[in-house]
């Protein structure tokens, strides 16, 4: 599981958020476009490209992309 | 159709506590979770609600049949609010509407939520036989979220740009026949993936 591999795949979440936008250390709660329907895209994307579980409980305290990261990798 | 103001009921592990009986602790929780900028934004009144106009508008819920409203816990602990407007007793038909507390907002719980609050609205707890209502066609998200769970959105209004509002209804006999997985959250973003240009002009 590479960093840059999942920016790239946590910028693919958003519709409207030019990709250049999100990088490792941005802080996503803050976007816009973030919801918790883009939430849900995100455990969604844990589970079917990482094979991870991840709550959204667990995402309310990631404050960065890394953050976010890190809490897959570590499952 | 029925409602008791004075009774709290209960659907598996929602529980549905009518405002009439709320106590001064609940009543104060509420107002401050509806001025939250993230549920009052999504308000038709969008401006902070004074305290006083708060009490007075719980006090009034009790003298009227037209609307009422809810707190909803998950096993005991306070979820969000549910309301029906536009009671119409004869057509056993309402207007719902619901917000989830700000602290549970991007849990991903809200897909339950909302689903439980639909199915106490059609449960013999109830009894409603049609629900309907508008959303603004800005909001895209709450259109995907009740086109998902069943409800069945205006064509018309969604293909008329100049609709700010599209109409949305649903059916008991619709609701009874739509199957509805609210546990699978790749399912639903799948969908919401597939169906979110058609409501994008």
């Amino acid at each position: 599981m590479e960093l840059n591999e999942f920016v790239a795949n946590f910028a693919d979440q958003f519709d409207d958020t030019d990709a250049s936008e999100i990088t490792a250390s941005t802080e996503f709660h803050n976007l816009d476009e973030w919801s918790s329907l883009t939430g849900m895209g995100v455990i969604a994307l844990a589970k079917t490209e990482y094979g991870k579980a991840i709550t959204g409980a667990e995402l309310r305290f990631c404050v960065t992309v890394e953050d976010v990261f890190n809490l897959i990798k570590n499952k | 159709m029925h409602i008791d103001k004075n009774k709290t009921y209960q659907l598996g592990n929602y529980t549905f506590q009518n405002f009439n009986t709320l106590n001064k602790e609940q009543v104060r929780q509420v107002w401050e979770w509806r001025n939250h900028p993230n549920i009052r934004k999504h308000m038709y009144n969008k401006d902070v609600i004074p305290f006083e106009n708060h009490l007075s508008f719980i006090k009034s819920l009790s003298k009227r049949d037209d609307v009422t409203y809810w707190l909803v816990f998950l096993n005991s602990n306070p979820i969000g609010v549910t309301n029906l407007v536009d009671i119409n007793w004869i057509e056993c038909s309402a207007e719902p509407g619901s917000y989830m507390i700000p602290e549970l907002d991007g849990t991903g719980m809200g897909l339950d939520f909302f689903f439980h609050n639909i199915k106490f609205y059609f449960s013999d707890l109830i009894g409603c036989q049609y629900l309907h209502g508008s959303i603004h066609r800005k909001n895209i998200n709450a259109l995907l979220l009740d086109s998902y769970l069943g409800f069945e959105i205006n064509k018309m209004d969604l293909n008329n740009p100049e609709n700010d509002f599209i109409r949305i209804y649903y059916r008991l006999s619709d609701f009874k026949n739509h199957e509805v997985d609210t546990t699978d959250i790749v399912k639903f973003v799948s969908y919401i993936r597939e169906n979110k240009k058609q409501f994008k002009l």
